[in-house]
């Protein structure tokens, strides 16, 4: 997924991820209504839709692979 | 004559005296591997904790932010031996994610767990295809899921909620994987970054959760630790992972401010350095200034100091603790007197201090 991910808001501040590095921003300074899971332009002037049902989605789908032989119960290790 | 029964007995006493030393010596290793060792690795402004077993077992709970993954790889590389036994996401927030797939690429992990969250993040991403590749093992994190650790240590599993929690101030903090480690007498509360509402319903659930040590949620952020969980807990020891000179106000002076009124004493690793709890299952001990692995805060001269917390002996209170309501599961009743023993762990003297 292009563009800038939204990692969480920590008071006035977003986190956001880019390049696999944190930036903090001033949520002020981001489209209104953002919030953490968001994906923006590269300029952050704008929510890119779509953006985060499919990532979500790809991560979902990936983990319910991952996890198939889990089988709920205590773990021993 | 008697001079050679001496010479015969010479060797005999030799031996007994050398068994003697080697018993003692052997036995002096076992009373220290028997110990559960908590280290809370200093990763600037994340989360990175290393669990080492009475048997050997390790478990990394989580990896600190992107910034701090080369250090942490090097701090774990140091401590860590053979694949992790266990690798823990409590969320997948930079913050705690960041350093995940460099440090199993560095040491290895035979088994992942997840939180579950529905988050988007590419660093999250890239580390569940890092374990596609690598096949190792995920299971899903739940409330009431137990981790048996070996030696007679275990982690119960506090969160996520099932139901998970919607609508929150951050529903990743909300759900994100909340633990108590146990061994012998003593545990440790691993909170993550819980919200309050995570609090609640915990504390709703009438799980066990007083703990000698808590590790406090969410960097000290004011929207976590709440009285109601303080007063369950009721920790002597409270450890704060935040970074030296962040820009989040971490910790808060309201949790500050709420973990000295319940006479928890605190330590930072953005002060500390990295913070190691040790536990023989009947008191714990707490290690400071091991490594320092952030760069952005100040040098500082390396120093290390130990300070035990006994938790479980006669000494009196000194008067200065509240005395506070203990209302969990596995007090005795609803409203005993918190242990008077609990004040050493508050203002214990520091018994050793050594050089790294």
């Amino acid at each position: 997924m292009p563009g800038v991910f939204v990692d969480r808001i920590e008071g006035e501040s977003a986190i956001l991820v880019e390049n696999g590095q944190e930036r903090r921003v001033p949520v002020r300074g981001l489209p209104n209504g953002v919030r953490e899971g968001d994906w923006l332009s590269a300029d952050l002037t704008r929510i890119e839709a779509g953006g985060r049902d499919e990532a979500e989605r790809e991560i979902d789908e990936r983990r319910k692979r991952l996890s198939e032989g889990d089988d709920g119960g205590d773990i021993s290790l | 004559m008697r001079g050679e029964v001496s010479l015969r007995l010479m060797p005999i006493r030799r031996a007994i005296a050398l068994a003697s030393l080697l018993l003692a010596l052997f036995g002096a290793a076992i009373a220290r591997a028997a110990e559960l060792t908590v280290h809370f690795l200093d990763v600037g402004q994340g989360d990175a904790i290393l669990i080492v077993s009475p048997s050997g077992k390790t478990v990394l709970v989580d990896a600190g932010p992107p910034q701090a993954a080369g250090r942490l790889a090097r701090r774990l590389r140091e401590l860590v031996h053979e694949p992790l036994d266990l690798a823990i996401l409590t969320h997948p927030h930079a913050d705690h994610v960041g350093g995940m797939k460099r440090s199993i690429e560095a040491v290895g992990a035979r088994l992942f767990l997840d939180p579950g969250a529905s988050h988007g993040s590419p660093l999250y991403e890239a580390l569940l295809r890092s374990l596609e590749a690598w096949r190792i093992p995920v299971k899903i994190a739940k409330a009431g899921r137990t981790i048996d650790l070996g030696g007679g240590a275990s982690l119960h599993l506090l969160g996520p909620l099932d139901p998970p929690l919607v609508g929150t101030r951050s529903d990743v903090n909300a759900n994100c994987v909340v633990a108590r480690l146990v061994f012998g007498k003593t545990a440790v509360y691993l909170a993550g970054d819980s919200e309050l509402e995570t609090e609640r319903h915990i504390l709703a659930s009438r799980e066990i959760i007083r703990s000698d040590v808590y590790k406090v949620a969410h960097h000290g952020s004011r929207f976590s630790s709440s009285a109601g969980l303080l007063t369950r807990v009721q920790p002597g020891v409270a450890v704060i992972s935040a970074g030296a000179h962040n820009d989040y106000g971490h910790p808060s002076e309201r949790a500050l401010s709420r973990l000295a009124s319940y006479g928890a004493r605190v330590y930072r690793t953005d002060r500390d350095g990295e913070i190691t709890i040790s536990s023989d299952g009947e008191a714990i001990r707490v290690t400071t200034g091991a490594a320092r692995i952030e760069q952005a805060s100040p040098k500082r001269p390396g120093h290390r100091r130990e300070r035990h917390h006994r938790l479980h002996d006669e000494a009196p209170g000194d008067g200065e603790l509240p005395n506070r309501g203990r209302s969990d599961g596995d007090a005795q009743g609803a409203l005993e007197q918190r242990p008077a023993d609990r004040a050493l762990a508050a203002g214990g003297p520091a018994i050793q201090s050594a050089v790294p």
